[in-house]
């Protein structure tokens, strides 16, 4: 490269502590004009030891660490987290239970996609969207305090089984739930379809084509979107999805608006997932758990599909109260490295909604170190904003005109 | 008690730490029509420069110390700090991490604790209107308390 | 048995020893030397997922598990490798996978393990300022 194009190279940061990702991390965008021609991942901020900290920690005290690996999905990790220690003690749980567990694991696939959406539209100017988004997710969280306990952060997970019960009348409420959000989400879903100006932001927007996906070892919606036919509820069936009758949505254009409507849809299949195991508990009896002595050694794999693909969990356990080894994977780990691919080649504005479609859940991941640059162009987190908006605003001028 | 803080808006920084998101997501929560902080005049912006107030959220590493460090001393003074959910209030489940650097307080100070995993939205707009008595309260005195 | 024929057939004398705890479970422990090997034909000819890897540290040695998803039938396939604690080093695999790289680095800078190859090696998670145990990872 000679002298005069790198002088005009420009390095913008986005993060950490931007408005638009609520989470820190750093994606250093490196801009000839309006077009990104390189991209450097910071991570790290969220790094909290988590894996260590779990070694020094009894199996029931791993469940409450594991849950607060990540705010949003924080069911998907203890599930994750039960399955691989129910593996190693060879433990099956009781019916009841198992309709429980994919009721708490498809309210929290409903809720994260639909919080996703909401900022999805907060970032492209489309407030409105947002706060419908959000406040159609009350309604959710509000019964999840009234059944599991807690807005979030559930702790309905237990080794062996579930530890709250959900009785005929909370099966109901949830039927009736979910009858109120299927016409909300046809509503959502022509919204997006029947805005040109939205369609096209999201259908030029970070396409990861199936080669790269499979590369980047995706996972989820990302790959999902890039005609990646994966999902663990369906490859290796656990709790209770092999006895409801589901979908998994594939879609292979690999674009932002891919990802968004089959995130629509697996909100679709969560609701259908939720009413058959409402209506099934009805008729199984029995207990929520079962009690287990301990743990022995031996090694274990658990997975779990969160709402952002494949959590992994691997324990190896020596015997005694705690794990001698516990490795934890999120999804976003994998997720977030396919930003390299898409959003190189892109522009400024689209860069922005591309990161965000990765739905990047960073405090389940953790990373790297930018290195500072010179000749650094900064801009505000507003002017950010202000950016990724105006090229909606101006493409729906272009329209109108 | 609510005349008293409408007296006064509050324009509140979020400055997310190593968080598992939960808090951050429910502050965001306060802004929905549900809990709709800002009829009590409480604004999130997004530069600190702007702010009054900073809200910390998560667990304070060795790697965001320096940035938390680094945004407080942008901060226009007097400016006040509100510690939001147990991890930066206390470190909680994350106290014997390697990584972690102490709760908020040992790196700045901070006006007003909110614990809870996550505090609940209720909770946390309460906590910034306790703050806004406080300014109010110390502002007829002629001094900031601390 | 035909997925174990298979992997029989292709890694042949590779395996040092194969186990099967889990219908859905397979570990098969190899030479650090045939991990590239390995690891191509799982991810390029089979058309295994790379899920993760997960490296600890087993006192006498090191040890890294290369977990690979069969998706089509749900079974992992878990590549155990071992290597010795005074230089715990191991050859890259993330020019074959590129879902590989992050995780190297996550292992050097956690476990202290060198990937032979990797340029990327450098510090992922932990800051320049951390101040903490070197290699949390490892057991005291």
């Amino acid at each position: 490269m000679s002298k005069e194009e790198k002088r005009q190279i420009t390095e913008i940061p986005i993060g950490p502590y931007h408005p638009l990702q609520e989470e820190p991390e750093f994606f250093r965008l490196k801009v000839e004009g309006e077009k990104v021609v390189g991209l450097d991942i910071e991570i790290g901020y969220n790094h909290r030891g988590i894996e260590k900290l779990a070694e020094s920690k009894h199996y029931d005290q791993v469940l409450f660490l594991v849950e607060r690996i990540c705010g949003i999905c924080s069911t998907s990790h203890p599930f994750a987290y039960v399955n691989c220690v129910e593996e190693i003690c060879g433990l099956d749980i009781p019916l009841r239970a198992k309709y429980i567990r994919s009721i708490v694991g498809e309210m929290e696939r409903i809720h994260s996609h639909m919080l996703w959406l909401g900022l999805a539209g907060h970032f492209l100017g489309y407030n409105t969207v947002w706060m419908w988004c959000w406040k159609y997710r009350e309604p959710l969280l509000e019964l999840c305090e009234k059944l599991f306990g807690n807005r979030q952060h559930y702790a309905m997970m237990k080794i062996g089984g579930v530890r709250r019960d959900i009785d005929n009348a909370g099966g109901s409420a949830f039927c009736r739930e979910m009858n109120l959000l299927l016409p909300k989400l046809d509503m959502l879903q022509k919204a997006i379809e029947d805005d040109p100006v939205l369609r096209a932001r999201l259908k030029i927007a970070g396409t990861l084509p199936k080669k790269e996906a499979v590369s980047f070892c995706a996972v989820g919606p990302m790959a999902r979107a890039s005609g990646i036919d994966i999902d663990v509820r369906r490859d290796e069936p656990y709790a209770a999805y092999s006895m409801v009758d589901w979908t998994v949505p594939v879609r292979t254009e690999g674009d932002v608006y891919a990802k968004t409507m089959i995130r629509l849809e697996e909100m679709r299949q969560s609701v259908l997932i939720i009413k058959q195991c409402a209506e099934a508990l009805k008729k199984a009896k029995g207990d929520i758990s079962v009690q287990i002595k301990e743990v022995p050694p031996g090694e274990g794999i658990g997975r779990h599909e969160a709402p952002r693909g494949e959590v992994f969990h691997y324990i190896k356990s020596r015997g005694g109260t705690v794990p001698y080894r516990h490795k934890i994977r999120a999804p976003s780990y994998m997720n977030v490295f396919t930003n390299e691919y898409a959003v190189v080649g892109g522009t400024i504005p689209d860069a922005a909604i591309t990161l965000a479609a990765v739905d990047p859940c960073y405090c389940c991941t953790e990373r790297m170190q930018a290195v500072d640059g010179a000749g650094r162009q900064v801009y505000t987190s507003k002017q950010l904003i202000d950016i990724c908006r105006e090229k909606t605003f101006s493409m729906k001028r272009g329209k109108n005109k | 008690m609510i005349k008293n803080a409408l007296k006064k808006s509050i324009w509140v920084y979020h400055f997310g730490a190593a968080s598992c998101n939960n808090c951050d997501i429910e502050i965001l929560d306060t802004l929905t029509p549900k809990f709709d902080a800002e009829r009590f005049g409480i604004k999130l912006v997004g530069s600190i420069r702007h702010a009054d107030c900073m809200l910390v959220t998560g667990v304070i590493n060795s790697k965001n110390l320096p940035r938390l460090r680094e945004i407080y001393s942008q901060a226009p003074k007097p400016f006040y700090v509100i510690a939001i959910g147990t991890c930066s209030v206390a470190l909680g489940i994350f106290k014997h991490s390697y990584n972690a650097a102490g709760p908020a307080d040992r790196h700045i100070p901070v006006d007003v604790y909110v614990p809870g995993c996550p505090p609940k939205p209720e909770v946390m707009i309460s906590g910034i209107v306790k703050l806004m008595e406080k300014i109010d309260a110390t502002k007829k005195k002629g001094v900031r308390e601390i | 048995m035909e997925l174990i024929e298979l992997l029989e057939k292709n890694l042949g004398k590779k395996i040092k020893s194969l186990d099967r705890p889990r219908e859905k479970r397979i570990y098969i422990e190899i030479s650090p030397e045939d991990l590239r090997f390995a690891a191509e034909f799982l991810f390029n000819s089979m058309k295994c997922r790379f899920s993760t890897a997960s490296g600890m540290d087993e006192e006498e040695h090191f040890e890294i598990l290369y977990h690979f998803s069969l998706d089509s039938k749900g079974i992992f396939i878990n590549l155990r490798v071992k290597t010795e604690r005074k230089k715990p080093e191991v050859d890259t695999i993330s020019d074959i996978i590129k879902g590989a790289r992050w995780i190297e680095r996550e292992m050097h800078e956690l476990l202290g393990v060198n990937f032979k190859g990797n340029e990327e090696l450098g510090n992922l998670l932990l800051s320049r300022d951390y101040r903490g145990p070197k290699h949390p990872l490892r057991k005291k």
